[in-house]
C-alpha cells in the first residue's frame, strides 16, 4: 500500500480533477472497501454498488482530506456509514424477512450432527446469526476477523476507545455463540 | 465468581489476546471446568463459522474485474457535470434550501409575512403619522380621520342648538295659560327628554373637540330643559316667568344665534 505522501500526491491531483489519479486511488483501495461491504451484507451486488457510492463520495468530499490523515481509515470510514446508512434504508425490511424464511427452511435436525468441515449451512446459519447482532458489534467483528483491522484501526475509523473495541469483539462473538446455539446442537466439547 | 471471570475471558482467550498469566489460569481452569469447555467448543463454531464466510467472500472477489472496476467508477464520476465542478458549501446549503419541494412552506411563510405587514401597520400605526397604503387596502390618513370627526360633532352640535331655539322661543311667546300646557303636552316633553339625551351624547363631543363656547350655551339650554321638565299643572306662574326671565336676562336665544353662526362659518 502506497504510503501517506503518496496518496497524498494523488489526492492533490483529483482535486485538480486529474481521473488517472483517481483510478489509481481506487485501485489501491477498492477490495478493502469490498470486503467490509460484502461482510457487512453478505451479497455482492450490494458491496458493488457500495465501493462505487463510497468513490463517489470520497471524489465529493476530497477537499475535507488532510495530509498525514491515514486514507484507508478515512475511505472505510466513509464505506462504513454508507453500509450503514444503505442498510437502515432498505435491508433492514427486505432482507430480513427472507433471511428468516431461508433459516426456517434449513432442516436444522442435520445441524447438530454437523462436523468441522465447511458447510454451506454453517455459513448460512453464521451469516443469519451475524445480522442479529447490532449495527456496531456487526460491523467491528466484521473489520476484525474480515478486513484484519487492528482495534487501533477500528477504534479510529468508528471514533470509539481502542478498550471499547475489544470489548463489543467479544461481546459480538459471545452473542453469535447464544445465538447459533439452537442451530448447532451446543453442547460439542473440543477435543 | 472465578467461573464466570473465565466464561467471560473465553473470546479472547480464543483469540489469543489474553496476558501470559490469564491465559496460563484460564488453561488450568479449563482442565477441570466442562461449562467452560463446552463454551469454549461453542465459540469455536462461531469462528468456524466467519472462516467459512472468508472463503465465500474470497470467491465472490474472484468474480469481480478489478482491473476494469476503477475506470469504470471514475467514468461515472467525471461524467457528472455537478460533481465535476463541484459547488461550495455556501450554494450546495442554497441548493438545499430551494429544492422545489420547500416552495409551498416558503409561499406559506411569504403570505404570512405580508399579512403580519399590513395587521402591524394598521393595529400599531402611530397617531399622526400618514401610512402608505397597502395594496387593495384603502387606509384613510389619521388627520383626516379626526377631522370628519369635528365635523360630525359640529354638525349635531348646530343641530342640538337649532331645535333647542325652537322649542326656547315656542316657550318665550306663548302666553301663561298655553306656556304650562305646552310643557305638559306629549309633543313638548317628548322633545324635551330627546334634547336632553342628545346633549349627553354631545358632551362627549365638545369635551374632545375643544367647542368651549358651545358647551357653555348647551349646557345652560341643558338645565334650563331639566327645569322645564319639571313643570306641571300645579306650577306657579310665578316660576313660569322666571323660567322666560333667565332666558332674556341671559340672552340664551341670541346666545344660541351667535354660536350657531359661528359653528356654521367654522365648516371643515
Amino acid at each position: 500500500m502506497a504510503d501517506y505522501d503518496d496518496i497524498y500526491v494523488l489526492v492533490e491531483k483529483i482535486k485538480q480533477g486529474d481521473k488517472d489519479a483517481f483510478i489509481e486511488i481506487t485501485r489501491l483501495y477498492q477490495k478493502k472497501v469490498y470486503q467490509l461491504a460484502y461482510a457487512f451484507f453478505r451479497n455482492h451486488d450490494d458491496a458493488l454498488d457500495i465501493v462505487q457510492e463510497t468513490f463517489l463520495r470520497f471524489y465529493q468530499k476530497v477537499d475535507m482530506y488532510q495530509k498525514g490523515k491515514n486514507f484507508q481509515n478515512w475511505i472505510l470510514q466513509i464505506a462504513k456509514n454508507l453500509c450503514i446508512d444503505t442498510y437502515r434504508k432498505h435491508h433492514k425490511k427486505n432482507h430480513e424477512y427472507v433471511l428468516d424464511k431461508h433459516v426456517d427452511e434449513m432442516n436444522l435436525a442435520e445441524k447438530k450432527s454437523y462436523n468441522r468441515n465447511v458447510s454451506s449451512d454453517l455459513k448460512d446459519i453464521f451469516s443469519h446469526c451475524l445480522k442479529k447482532l447490532t449495527e456496531k458489534q456487526r460491523m467491528i467483528f466484521v473489520m476484525k476477523h474480515h478486513n484484519q483491522l487492528k482495534y487501533t484501526e477500528i477504534a479510529q475509523i468508528l471514533g470509539i476507545a481502542v478498550g471499547t473495541v475489544k470489548s463489543l469483539n467479544f461481546k459480538a462473538i459471545q452473542n453469535l455463540r447464544v445465538l447459533m446455539n439452537p442451530y448447532l446442537g451446543g453442547n460439542h466439547e473440543t477435543q | 465468581m472465578r467461573h464466570n471471570k473465565y466464561k467471560k475471558d473465553l473470546p479472547a482467550f480464543l483469540l489469543g489476546e489474553l496476558r501470559d498469566g490469564e491465559t496460563q489460569s484460564l488453561e488450568s481452569h479449563l482442565e477441570t471446568c466442562a461449562d467452560c469447555r463446552s463454551e469454549l467448543a461453542a465459540l469455536r463454531q462461531v469462528m468456524q463459522g466467519a472462516e467459512t464466510f472468508q472463503e465465500d467472500m474470497e470467491k465472490a472477489m474472484a468474480a469481480v474485474d478489478w482491473d476494469a472496476l476503477p475506470s469504470k467508477i471514475a467514468d461515472r464520476v467525471f461524467q457528472r457535470p455537478q460533481v465535476s465542478v463541484r459547488p461550495s458549501r455556501s450554494s450546495r446549503l442554497l441548493g438545499l434550501l430551494l429544492r422545489p419541494s420547500l416552495r409551498p412552506v416558503y409561499a406559506a411563510l411569504f403570505a404570512g409575512i405580508i399579512l403580519g405587514v399590513v395587521l402591524t401597520l394598521v393595529v400599531l400605526r402611530p397617531s399622526g403619522s400618514i401610512p402608505s397604503p397597502a395594496e387593495g387596502v384603502f387606509l384613510l390618513p389619521q388627520g383626516a380621520l379626526d377631522s370628519m370627526d369635528v365635523e360630525v360633532a359640529r354638525r349635531e352640535t348646530l343641530d342640538y342648538l337649532e331645535k333647542s331655539r325652537y322649542l326656547l322661543l315656542d316657550f318665550v311667546q306663548s302666553t301663561d295659560e298655553r306656556s304650562a300646557g305646552f310643557w305638559q303636552s306629549d309633543f313638548a316633553a317628548q322633545k324635551t327628554r330627546d334634547l336632553l339625551s342628545k346633549k349627553k351624547y354631545l358632551n362627549q363631543q365638545l369635551d374632545k373637540y375643544k367647542l368651549a363656547k358651545a358647551k357653555i350655551i348647551c349646557d345652560q339650554i341643558e338645565l334650563l330643559f331639566l327645569e322645564l321638565t319639571q313643570i306641571s299643572g300645579e306650577l306657579a306662574e310665578a316660576e313660569l316667568q322666571a323660567l322666560r326671565d333667565l332666558i332674556e336676562e341671559k340672552q340664551i336665544l341670541l346666545k344660541i344665534k351667535l354660536v350657531t353662526k359661528e359653528l356654521e362659518e367654522s365648516e371643515v
